[in-house]
C-alpha cells in the first residue's frame, strides 16, 4: 500500500474509473487518519484525566459528567500530599533509582567488556549461564531473596532495594552484543600506546558504547522507578518507602477517606513527571535500544 | 610484556564484581528457592524452615485456587495477545504510511504509556472504571447502558484487566512492528503491485510473512509479561473481593499465579508454599519460552527462505 506513489501525484487528470478509485482511496485515508487521532486521544485520556483530576475538588472528581478541565483549580490534593510521607518517598525513589541504574551500568558493562574483548577459560560457559539467567523471572527469586535479606539483616534497608538487581544478565547481554562489534584495532592500538586495560575499558570502549548504554539506562530507569513487588515485601518502615509502595499506602486510605483521591492523583502526577521526561528526552535511544536488542 | 600479563588477569578482574553479585543474588537464591519449596516456613522470627518433602506441591495441585490462578493467567495471556497484537500491527502499519499527518504527535501519544508508571495507571483506571463516577460508565450511560461495577462483578473483572493491558502494553509491540515494517524493502510491494495484487493480497503475501520473526518476538514478550503479571491487578482490584488486596477480586476472577504466590506467602504466612508456587511459575515460564524459542527458530529459517 505504501511506497506506491510516494512522491508522484498523478499529473494528468485520470480517466473516470480511476477518478473513482482515487476518490475512494482518499476517503479511506481520511477515515483512517481520524481513527488514529481518536485512538491517540484515547491513549492520552488517562494521563490528561490524572493531571486534571489532581487539581479538582473531590466533590468534582466524584461527580458526573467527568470534566476535562477542572471547574475551579484547587491545589488541595497537593497540599494534602505534602503532609504525608510523599516528599520523603520521592527523594527515596530518586536516590535508589540513580544508584541502582549507575551501579548496574558499571558492573554490567565491565562484565560485557570482559566477555567481548578477552579470550579466557570458561568464557563460553560463563556467558551461557549469564544469558540463561534471562529465562529466570525475578518473581521466582523473591521469596528466597527475602530469606537471604532476613539472614543478612537487610530488611528495611536501601541496599536491599539496590544490590540484588545490580548483576543484570540482560544488560550484560545487550552491551556485549554492542561491544563485540567494536573494531579490535582500536584496542590493539591503545595497548601499543601503553594504555592499561582499565583505561582501554573506560576511555575507549565505554565512550564508543554510549548509545547502547543510554538505551539500557532508560530501560533500567523505567524498571526501577516502577518496581513495586520487591519494595512491598522488604520495606515496613514508612520512612524508607519508595513511590509505588508509598502511593499504594495512600490509596489504602481512600477506602476510609474519599478526600484522599485527589492527593493520590496529585502523587500519581508527580510520580509520572520524571518518567515521562526521561522517556521523552531518551525516546530515540529507547526505540533504538529495543530494536537493537531484537536484532541481537 | 607487562601488557600481556595484565591482560591475562584482566578479564577476571572485570568480571569479578558481576560474578560475585550474580552468585549471591541470582544463583544462590535460585537454589535456595528449590530448597524452601520443600519446607514449611512461616517467616516468623526463630522459625527455621522445616523439610516436609513434596507436600507443598501436592497441596498446590489439589488447591482449586491454584488451578483458578493457572487458568486465569492463561486466559489473560491469550486475551492480551489476541487484543494487543492486531491493534499494535494496525497502528504501526498506518504510522508507517507516507500519507499520515500529525505523525510525531501520534507516535508520541502511542509511545507515552511506556513512560507511565504501572501503579499510577492502575490507580487512574480504578477511577475510570468506577461504578459511580467513572468516565466509562458515563459514556455507556449516554447510550443507555449501565452503570456497571467493572472491578466488582466477576464477569467484568478480566475484560477490565485486558482493557488496562491494551492501554499499557500496546506501545512496545507497536515499536517492534514499526521497526519490522521499515525493514521491508519497498521494491517487494512494487513487485506485488506489478503482479496485480491489491492492498489485501500484498498484506497477506508480503507484510505477514516478512513480519513473522517480529511477531514471534512480540508473542514471546507478551506471554512472558502475562505470566508474571502482578502490579496492575494488585492495584486495580485493591478495593474488591475479600479480604482486600490479596484475594484476586470477586470470585477470584483476577487471581493470577504471582498474586496467588503473594497471597500464600504474605496473607497466609506460608512462605515455603509460596516458594513452591514460585518454582512452578518458573518451570511453566521456562517451558513456554522453550516451546516458543523452538518454534521461533524453526519459523525464522522458513521466513528467511521466503525473504531471499
Amino acid at each position: 500500500m505504501q511506497a506506491t506513489d510516494t512522491e508522484r501525484r498523478p499529473a494528468a487528470p485520470p480517466a473516470g474509473s480511476r477518478d473513482l478509485s482515487l476518490y475512494r482511496r482518499r476517503v479511506v485515508r481520511i477515515l483512517l487518519q481520524v481513527l488514529l487521532v481518536v485512538a491517540a486521544l484515547l491513549a492520552l485520556y488517562p494521563l490528561i484525566f490524572m493531571v486534571s483530576g489532581s487539581f479538582k475538588r473531590v466533590s468534582e472528581l466524584t461527580s458526573l459528567p467527568p470534566t476535562l478541565i477542572p471547574r475551579a483549580f484547587d491545589p488541595g490534593g497537593y497540599e494534602q500530599l505534602a503532609t504525608t510521607g510523599f516528599p520523603r518517598w520521592f527523594a527515596n525513589s530518586i536516590f535508589v533509582t540513580t544508584l541502582r541504574v549507575s551501579l548496574t551500568i558499571l558492573v554490567s558493562s565491565m562484565a560485557a567488556f570482559a566477555f567481548a574483548v578477552y579470550r579466557f577459560p570458561f568464557r563460553r560457559t560463563l556467558f551461557i549461564i549469564v544469558v540463561g539467567s534471562l529465562l529466570l523471572p525475578f518473581e521466582v527469586l523473591y521469596l528466597p531473596l527475602l530469606s537471604l535479606m532476613i539472614d543478612l539483616d537487610w530488611m528495611n534497608t536501601y541496599q536491599a532495594l539496590i544490590l540484588p538487581f545490580v548483576a543484570s544478565g540482560f544488560s550484560v547481554f545487550v552491551i556485549h552484543q554492542y561491544m563485540v562489534s567494536l573494531p579490535s584495532e582500536l584496542i590493539q592500538a591503545a595497548r601499543v600506546d601503553g594504555a592499561s586495560e582499565w583505561r582501554i575499558y573506560w576511555n575507549v570502549a565505554m565512550p564508543l558504547a554510549r548509545p547502547i548504554l543510554g538505551a539500557i539506562s532508560v530501560i533500567l530507569f523505567i524498571q526501577t522507578w516502577n518496581s513495586f513487588f520487591w519494595p512491598l515485601i522488604v520495606l515496613q518502615d514508612t520512612d524508607l518507602f519508595v513511590l509505588p509502595v508509598g502511593l499504594t499506602a495512600l490509596l489504602a486510605r481512600v477506602f476510609h477517606e474519599q478526600d484522599m483521591w485527589t492527593a493520590v492523583l496529585a502523587g500519581s502526577t508527580l510520580m509520572t513527571i520524571p518518567m515521562v521526561i526521561v522517556f521523552l528526552v531518551m525516546q530515540r535511544q529507547l526505540v533504538a535500544g529495543l530494536t537493537e536488542g531484537f536484532k541481537a | 610484556m607487562r601488557g600481556s600479563r595484565e591482560s591475562r588477569f584482566a578479564p577476571y578482574l572485570f568480571l569479578s564484581p558481576f560474578l560475585i553479585l550474580f552468585s549471591i543474588f541470582t544463583i544462590y537464591p535460585a537454589a535456595l528457592g528449590i530448597y524452601l519449596s520443600l519446607t514449611r516456613w512461616t517467616g516468623a522470627v526463630g522459625q527455621e524452615p522445616e523439610l516436609i518433602g513434596l507436600s507443598n506441591y501436592r497441596r498446590m495441585l489439589k488447591d482449586p485456587s491454584f488451578l483458578k490462578a493457572l487458568t486465569n493467567t492463561g486466559w489473560l495471556a491469550v486475551a492480551a495477545v489476541i487484543v494487543i497484537v492486531p491493534t499494535a500491527l494496525f497502528l504501526a502499519m498506518i504510522l508507517n504510511t507516507h500519507w499520515i499527518r500529525l505523525r510525531t504527535f501520534l507516535r508520541t501519544a502511542f509511545f507515552l504509556p511506556i513512560g507511565t508508571p504501572t501503579v499510577v495507571i492502575a490507580m487512574v483506571f480504578i477511577v475510570i472504571y468506577s461504578e459511580h463516577y467513572g468516565a466509562l460508565n458515563w459514556l455507556l450511560g449516554l447510550v443507555g447502558l449501565g452503570p456497571f461495577d467493572f472491578t466488582g462483578t466477576p464477569a467484568f473483572v478480566k475484560p477490565a484487566i485486558v482493557g488496562l493491558l491494551l492501554w499499557q502494553w500496546t506501545s512496545v509491540p507497536m515499536i517492534y512492528f514499526l521497526a519490522g515494517l521499515q525493514g521491508i524493502p519497498p521494491s517487494l510491494y512494487d513487485a506485488a503491485l506489478v503482479d496485480g495484487a491489491g492492498p489485501w493480497a500484498s498484506f497477506r503475501r508480503v507484510t505477514v510473512p516478512l513480519l513473522r520473526p517480529v511477531s514471534l518476538l512480540v508473542l514471546v514478550l507478551l506471554v512472558n509479561d502475562a505470566i508474571r503479571i502482578f502490579d496492575q491487578i494488585f492495584i486495580l482490584l485493591f478495593f474488591t473481593g475479600a479480604p482486600y488486596q490479596t484475594s484476586g477480586g470477586p470470585g477470584e476472577q483476577g487471581l493470577t499465579l504471582v498474586l496467588y504466590m503473594y497471597r500464600s506467602a504474605f496473607r497466609f504466612r506460608e512462605l515455603g508454599f509460596g516458594a513452591a508456587v514460585g518454582v512452578s511459575i518458573f518451570v511453566l515460564g521456562l517451558g513456554i519460552a522453550l516451546v516458543q524459542l523452538w518454534r521461533f527458530g524453526a519459523l525464522r529459517k522458513e521466513g528467511g527462505g521466503a525473504g531471499h
